[in-house]
């Protein structure tokens, strides 16, 4: 077992274990702080896969911004204090149900993919590799999400705006 | 939109002149700072001008101050202090000593030695209820009344708690032991008594006490006992016999009513016992050492640690019943043994062999005895508390009348304190060696204190011994100026004001040399003009100097303003105020 | 499962020593940054108010007259205060948080000085994606804010923390803006590759008016992001108390304080690596200067003229918050959303524009 091997352990064991902490929380800050480190550990696979760009922008969207966004939510919630709020469906049994038939999907795509195996490759420069296939080989969906994120935004400002008669 | 812009143009704007002021500050900061770093600098006291005089100015209670010299440890004022923040030790010295716990201002015989006089400044709430009791009014509220006792003290802020603690109390060891605080002192150092006060005591409560109750406490009824104790030590502290105390604490029970047939022999029994008074080991005690060499001479050898060996040698062989010869052998070998044994010491020892010596020596000083009295002629409170102090420390040394003279006159030099007047005084307290000084003196009148001009203390000391020296020479005045201007040349300080100040002390001469003096008549309350405080506090300082300094009104601007451009505060506006001094002096 | 006990000892007794050495170093740094900040913020405060500062404590004291230097170890005495102080937890507070809280603050400002470089050779890892991880990991802080001003329970707290979030998140945008200026005219992420394009070229600064413009929105965002007079409505004294910092004491509240300046520094450092030409000497701008003079260019000097320009910037801001009152709410945002951040999206147009024409 090499050392690389070992970090990826504890980075993984820490995202699975804060993930099922954000998912059975009865208390949605502590939810909230949660998934703080599930959004870390995921930033840290990303770095696993020389993926440092990635890594660089999960931390910086997802928790500098979303996370924050997220909190922020919870907090102007009414009546937030009270243990009341939980996330926990009514029916349980659905839920677990449906999460396991994801989960054996899940399972049965990873086992069943022929991975790239070999050597370890990095990458000289991640960031170039990215441009060029963004705005060369998938320019289409870059397009297109910066469409959904325009109709987002414009959609905030409509509903942000007051009502007139 | 030209308002968005014309916005952000006048915020930048307002943005750029905002740094501009506070860096402007920022590089001017020696200049501008305000901030007094108070214990380590404190700007001057402003002269008090508050509309009535100084001494209406009953407010002020800045704090407590003892005239120590007067106080007879009354304790009075300990008493009254409600926060106790007053600590008063006392000495009482014992009965038929020859130690002069000397006399107040208001001519009280002082009977305590005070070694103690604390005031923690720390706890004093200013109430000056303390004040009131004092019988010789030595403690005061250093305020508007006292300001001729004592300078108002605006602030006497310390680091430590320690300076806050005042300690008045002027007694030196040697005095209180020589007041029979020997065992203060002990205490005081930690110190377990030594052995034979210890015996002393033991004996006398052995003997004492025994004898009393024994007889006494007979009685079974408990006030009956009481008062008949009451009465017995009555009578046995005054001496009486066995027979009289017996009689005294019938009568004392009769009186009370509590007299009972059966007590009729306990009263026998007392007045049977062989009663012993304090009297008898006591007296036993004094007329040992009048036989032998005195333990007091030791007194005056300096080194604590040698005194003390000397002392310990000394006791060691009068308990061995040694004679006066043997018992400076003894001292002699354990000062060689420690190898403390000077030139001072052997002297000292030396009027031990020879018996009755210091007896001699005592009477002869008392026989020329100066007399402190004559002393209270001096005016100034301190110098005649040194005097008397130096007087006293002589007499305690036995030194002749004329050694005390000059041992007091050494002390008033030192303190710088000794002008002709005093020394007029002091020689008379010695009438023989007077008579003959003072009759060529009137012709010697030159005024010393001319000479207290001289700023520079250096030499105004040198000055004023050369001025001595030619005095003691019998010099003729002008004689006497060239004397010192001799002296102060040689030690190279001769400047030309200097040289006007020491010519100013022969009149005749002055009045050739120089220019007929202008009576110094500047107006310090043009000075009010200043606006600013602290420029007129400094300015007014500065004047002040000048005119003790007799300069003439040019000099004293130009010291003014010398004064305020060191402090950088010579502001124009300043000057011209200064100037005006001068314009209307013209 | 030896082998994963084996790789634990091998990590801890190869690695170990390095990751904490570096550790060490950073703490070094930041704890360092912060004595001597704290102690210049005080006296560079004195002297723009006519005062003078703290005089008392440190070796240079009054009695050695030099008035500048006196009180040198205020600084460290109040942090051996700090750290003799009792920890107060608030007897209704979100115990857990206010625990965690500082120190996701703290790391937050510790990891981000993984990417900052003193010199050329002075830093801890040399990424390719260098200014894009400082920006990143700077951004974490605003969490441990939220969650520190949250589990106070404290209705100032709450009110400073979401004063402090909406601030940072709002003025990381024009900064970022500011920032991708340099990166698209440099053509790179790497902090190594925007100083050599400086060396080649000149300090960014001066490359366009726009360019010139940017400094000045990056650094009004950055005195903005940590939250430093005027734009210090997260915890403004007069309205908030301490703003999210109100509950802590002892040594969470030293975290505060040391993220703080930390966060100075950083922003400091990065905008005289972006704008200012980093480790780049003045000299090796202008070609005026002899040959012989070139020696400043080395490792050593390097690092010498990052920090001058680096403790300049933080002077500035010194500057600005002891000349400027605090804004209010609504003109933070206003300055934010409506003038920087137009200004940088014109500036980064233009800027666009100057590189295909010149």
């Amino acid at each position: 077992m090499s050392m690389s091997e070992l970090v990826f352990i504890f980075i993984a064991a820490l995202t699975i274990s804060s993930a099922f902490w954000v998912v059975f929380s009865n208390n949605l800050i502590y939810s909230a702080v949660a998934l703080l480190f599930t959004l870390f550990g995921v930033a840290g696979l990303y770095v696993f896969l020389f993926a440092d760009f990635i890594a660089a922008t999960q931390v910086m969207v997802y928790v500098g911004g979303i996370l924050v966004l997220i909190i922020f939510g919870v907090m102007l919630t009414n009546q937030i204090s009270e243990s009341t709020v939980t996330q926990t469906n009514r029916p349980r049994l659905l839920a677990g149900v449906i999460a396991f038939i994801i989960f054996l999907m899940v399972a049965y795509i990873s086992l069943t993919t022929q991975w790239h195996e070999g050597t370890v490759q990095t990458a000289e420069k991640t960031t170039t590799v990215i441009g060029d296939m963004i705005l060369n080989e998938y320019l289409l969906p870059f397009e297109a999400v910066s469409l959904v994120l325009l109709a987002a935004l414009l959609g905030s400002a409509l509903l942000s705006r007051k009502q007139h008669g | 939109m030209s308002e968005y812009f014309s916005n952000i143009v006048s915020g930048l704007k307002s943005f750029t002149k905002g740094l501009q002021l506070t860096m402007q500050h920022f590089n001017n900061r020696k200049k501008l700072v305000a901030t007094l770093q108070y214990p380590h600098e404190k700007w001057p006291i402003p002269e008090r001008n508050i509309g009535f005089e100084l001494e209406e100015y009953n407010v002020i209670r800045s704090r407590l101050e003892v005239d120590i010299e007067d106080c007879i440890g009354c304790l009075k004022c300990e008493r009254a202090c409600p926060v106790d923040c007053i600590k008063i030790e006392t000495i009482k010295p014992p009965k038929g000593g020859d130690f002069d716990c000397g006399v107040t201002t208001n001519g009280t015989q002082k009977k305590m030695l005070v070694p103690r006089f604390s005031i923690d400044m720390t706890e004093c709430m200013f109430c000056n209820l303390c004040v009131f009791p004092c019988p010789e009014e030595c403690i005061y509220m250093v305020g508007g009344p006292n300001s001729s006792k004592h300078e108002i003290e605006y602030e006497f802020a310390a680091r430590e708690r320690s300076p806050l603690i005042f300690e008045f109390a002027v007694a030196t060891e040697k005095e209180i032991i020589a007041a029979g605080g020997i065992d203060y002192l002990n205490k005081k150092k930690g110190i377990v008594p030594d052995e034979k006060p210890k015996e002393v005591k033991s004996t006398l409560k052995k003997t004492e006490p025994k004898l009393n109750f024994e007889a006494v406490n007979a009685f079974t009824d408990r006030m009956t006992r009481a008062l008949a104790k009451k009465a017995f030590t009555a009578g046995a502290r005054a001496g009486s016999d066995a027979a009289t105390v017996a009689t005294q604490v019938k009568s004392a029970l009769v009186d009370a009513d509590k007299f009972l047939p059966e007590y009729e022999s306990i009263i026998e029994n007392i007045a049977s016992s062989p009663l012993m008074t304090s009297a008898g080991p006591t007296t036993e005690l004094k007329a040992k050492p009048a036989s032998g060499p005195d333990i007091k001479l030791l007194n005056s050898i300096t080194d604590k640690m040698v005194r003390g060996t000397a002392k310990k040698a000394f006791m060691a062989a009068k308990r061995a019943g040694k004679d006066g010869a043997g018992i400076s052998d003894d001292i002699k070998k354990a000062l060689t043994d420690a190898g403390k044994l000077t030139d001072e010491v052997i002297a000292i020892l030396k009027s031990f062999s020879v018996p009755g010596n210091s007896e001699v020596s005592n009477e002869s000083s008392v026989a020329s005895a100066p007399d402190i009295k004559k002393l209270n002629s001096i005016e100034d409170k301190m110098v005649r508390g040194l005097a008397k102090k130096s007087f006293m420390a002589a007499k305690r040394a036995k030194s002749s009348a004329a050694d005390t003279v000059a041992h007091i006159l050494k002390d008033l030099k030192e303190a710088d304190k000794l002008t002709a007047d005093l020394e007029d005084i002091v020689k008379s307290i010695v009438p023989d060696t007077v008579d003959a000084t003072p009759a060529p003196k009137t012709e010697f009148n030159l005024d010393i204190k001319k000479l207290n001009s001289i700023e520079d203390k250096m030499v105004r000391g040198l000055a004023k011994k050369s001025f001595m020296a030619a005095k003691r020479a019998k010099n003729s005045a002008a004689d006497t100026v060239t004397n010192i201007l001799n002296d102060l040349k040689e030690a190279d300080k001769l400047t030309p004001d200097l040289e006007i100040i020491v010519k100013s002390i022969a009149p005749d001469t002055v009045a050739a040399t120089q220019a007929p003096k202008t009576e110094f008549n500047l107006d310090i309350k043009k000075l009010n003009l200043i606006e600013d405080k602290m420029i007129r506090g400094m300015a007014k300082k500065a004047f002040m100097a000048a005119k003790r300094a007799a300069s003439t009104p040019e000099e004293t601007v130009a010291q003014i303003e010398a004064v305020l451009k060191e402090n950088d505060k010579l502001i124009d506006e300043v000057q011209t105020t200064v100037k005006s001094l001068l314009e209307n002096e013209s | 499962m030896s082998g994963f006990w084996q790789a634990t000892m091998d990590l801890i007794t190869s690695y170990g020593s390095l990751i904490s050495l570096a550790g060490l170093a950073i703490f070094g740094v930041m704890a360092v940054n912060a004595l001597v900040a704290v102690y210049f913020e005080r006296k560079v405060s004195a002297f723009m108010q006519d005062r003078l500062g703290p005089m008392e404590v440190g070796i240079f004291g009054f009695k050695g007259g030099r008035k500048f230097w006196g009180g040198i170890g205020q600084t460290l005495a109040d942090a051996l205060k700090l750290l003799t102080k009792e920890d107060v937890l608030p007897d209704k507070s979100d115990k857990a948080l206010m625990i965690l809280s500082p120190f996701i603050i703290f790391v937050g400002a510790f990891v981000t000085f993984v990417g900052v470089p003193f010199s050329s050779y002075l830093l801890i890892s040399r990424f390719d994606i260098g200014i894009f991880f400082i920006l990143a990991m700077s951004s974490v802080g605003v969490v441990g804010i939220i969650l520190a001003g949250w589990g106070s329970n404290n209705k100032w707290s709450l009110y400073g923390s979401l004063r402090s979030a909406a601030q940072i998140i709002s003025y990381e945008i024009p900064a970022g803006l500011s920032i991708l200026l340099v990166v698209i005219t440099a053509g790179t992420l790497s902090i190594h590759g925007i100083v050599e394009w400086q060396a080649e070229h000149r300090w960014f600064i001066f490359h366009s008016p726009f360019a010139f413009i940017a400094f000045f929105i990056y650094f009004i965002s950055g005195v903005a992001e940590t939250n430093r007079t005027p734009f210090d409505i997260p915890e403004a004294e007069s309205e908030l108390v301490a703003g999210w910092m109100t509950e802590f004491s002892g040594f969470r509240w030293a975290l505060f304080f040391l993220s703080e300046y930390a966060n100075m520094l950083i922003i400091s450092l990065l905008a005289s690596v972006v704008f200012l030409g980093g480790w780049l000497s003045p000299m090796a701008m202008f070609d005026i200067f002899p040959e012989s003079w070139m020696i400043m260019d080395g490792a050593l000097w390097g690092m010498f003229w990052l920090l001058l320009k680096a403790i300049i910037l933080i002077f500035v801001m010194m500057w600005f918050r002891w000349t400027f009152p605090r804004l209010r709410v609504d003109q933070l945002m206003y300055l934010c959303w409506k003038v920087l951040l137009p200004f940088s999206l014109v500036n980064l147009v233009a800027v666009s524009i100057w590189e295909l024409l010149f």
